[in-house]
């Protein structure tokens, strides 16, 4: 009895904990903290660091319980993950709940959405500047693109042992939107510049609407078919949307199936970060470059805002810059609040919504270039 | 391998150049294709006045065309036609708005175009006291 005793013992976590497991126990604490109590991303931030604290029980290996053994149902459910299943369905959803109404209204705001992803390429750069191999320097370099699915999607088709720092770090740095990006941008603008009204929007037709999805995935996948997935998906769901006469499906793209993927997507993405899995100078390195990422993203965004005042006739607030960035709708609030803050009768959302989502397609189609460049 | 040397070893200039022009290239092209879809939707909307208006002006270049080859053949049936004319207005000299009206209410056709080429082919001329006159006397059959 007593020998059962010590063995059931030294099978339980407290025995088999190291200090890895803690430390990432910790790390999922702040996760849902800051998800809860700052409410940063509370949608991927809870499921996420719960996924977190999943992952980092220790368990006794052999009883497919652990992400990594082929036979556990939280395996299973990583493979929607490994096998860039369900970055496409949450693209779905997105395109579902998203309305290109500011973007039609106003096109030559996406050009701010391609500028800010030079932050990709900075970033690959940067990555095989620290070492890295193509493949990963490419995977960590969509970082940039601000776009969780985005990012695990390449990750997975690239390099899908690095999937869980570079999932957790695309995803803290989009919750960490309003803490990086205010600063760069109070930097590279003038109080002036902040202070310029946008003109009003025309009004964007039905036809136009439901055309747009059409037109958007034939030019787009057929520059980078290598974006289809992800771009195919965003299209579909608008035009479901969009159609009218399908909206059942819509609602069922921007709620049921958004949703379940969310939360099966948070949940494997953060119990494969395993402390011994985990905590590896690489992922330090992938943070570091993720920060950097963002960084650029924003100030390429925001520089480019700039340039375009050069030949403008009438003058954009060069804050548009910075929602090139496709973290929707966080980078649109960033941009509102941040204007507001210099004069609060300046309403810049609904403008800082045509770069935020030309930065979605953008970032799409930069890691479908990526991906073909480097396969 | 780090640094530099790295970038350089792997490409990675020419894949980050190449990469952001191809995603301003896309996001080029479908802004400029968004800028043109609510004109296009435009002139789609006003197809059948466009329709109309071309029609119109087809219908009226071959008016013309036909006006011309008609006036053209058949310049001395239209002399014949305007020399009638000027004597149920009381013959020579003739007020050349009395013709048009005795023309156009008689049904000739084209009255302006048919006087017009008549005076340029200066069958008509004027007689100095704001009349007209025929040029040469009335050819006989």
């Amino acid at each position: 009895m007593e020998e059962l005793l010590i063995q059931f013992l030294s099978n339980t976590g407290y025995v088999m904990a190291d200090y890895r497991h803690l430390i990432m126990i910790c790390v999922g604490m702040i996760f849902i903290y800051l998800g809860i109590a700052k409410d940063y991303e509370p949608l991927l931030l809870v499921p996420i660091g719960f996924g977190i604290l999943v992952g980092n029980v220790p368990v006794f290996k052999g009883l497919g319980l652990g992400i990594y053994e082929s036979n556990s149902v939280l395996h299973y459910l990583y493979q929607g993950v490994t096998m860039g299943i369900y970055p496409p369905l949450i693209f779905l959803g997105i395109g579902a709940m998203t309305d290109f109404s500011t973007m039609l209204a106003r096109p030559v705001l996406m050009l701010l959405g391609a500028a800010a992803q030079v932050g990709i390429f900075a970033t690959f750069l940067g990555a095989l500047a620290f070492g890295f191999a193509p493949n990963e320097a490419a995977a960590i370099g969509i970082i940039g693109g601000a776009d969780g699915p985005t990012a695990i999607f390449l990750a997975a088709k690239l390099a899908p042992e690095l999937i869980g720092p570079i999932a957790i770090a695309a995803y803290s740095y989009m919750a960490l939107v309003p803490v990086i990006q205010p600063p760069i941008m109070r930097l590279l603008t003038t109080r002036k510049e902040r202070l310029i009204k946008m003109d009003e929007f025309r009004v964007v037709t039905k036809r136009e609407k439901i055309i747009f999805p059409i037109i958007g995935f034939l030019l787009c996948c057929f520059l980078a078919p290598a974006a289809l997935p992800l771009l195919g998906m965003l299209f579909f769901g608008n035009l479901l949307k969009e159609s009218g006469v399908t909206e059942r499906l819509a609602n069922t793209a921007r709620n049921a199936v958004v949703d379940t993927v969310t939360i099966v997507l948070g949940l494997t993405v953060g119990a494969s970060t395993q402390g011994d899995v985990f905590l590896t100078p690489q992922s330090v390195g992938i943070f570091v470059l993720g920060a950097l990422a963002f960084g650029v993203a924003t100030a390429s965004g925001l520089l480019f805002a700039k340039f375009m005042n050069l030949f403008l006739k009438n003058k954009i607030n060069p804050l548009l810059g910075a929602a090139g960035v496709s973290a929707v709708p966080d980078s649109a609030r960033v941009v509102q609040v941040v204007g507001q803050a210099e004069d609060p009768t300046n309403f810049l959302l609904m403008h800082a919504m045509a770069p935020n989502i030309s930065g979605v397609i953008g970032s799409a189609i930069g890691a479908g270039i990526l991906w073909s460049f480097i396969r | 391998m780090y640094g530099l040397n790295a970038i350089a070893t792997y490409n990675g200039w020419v894949i980050s150049a190449l990469g952001i022009s191809i995603v301003f290239t896309g996001l080029i092209f479908l802004s400029f294709a968004v800028q043109q879809l609510h004109k296009i939707l435009k002139i789609w909307d006003a197809r059948k006045l466009y329709i109309q208006k071309l029609s119109g002006i087809k219908k009226n270049y071959v008016k013309e065309e036909i006006d011309e080859v008609e006036t053209s053949i058949d310049m001395d049936e239209a002399e014949r036609n305007a020399r009638l004319l000027t004597k149920v207005i009381g013959g020579e000299p003739f007020s050349l708005p009395k013709l048009i009206y005795m023309a156009k209410k008689r049904g000739l056709k084209s009255p302006y175009s048919t006087i017009d080429r008549l005076l340029k082919a200066e069958a008509i001329v004027a007689d100095g006291n704001g009349y007209f006159i025929w040029s040469k006397s009335e050819k006989s059959d």
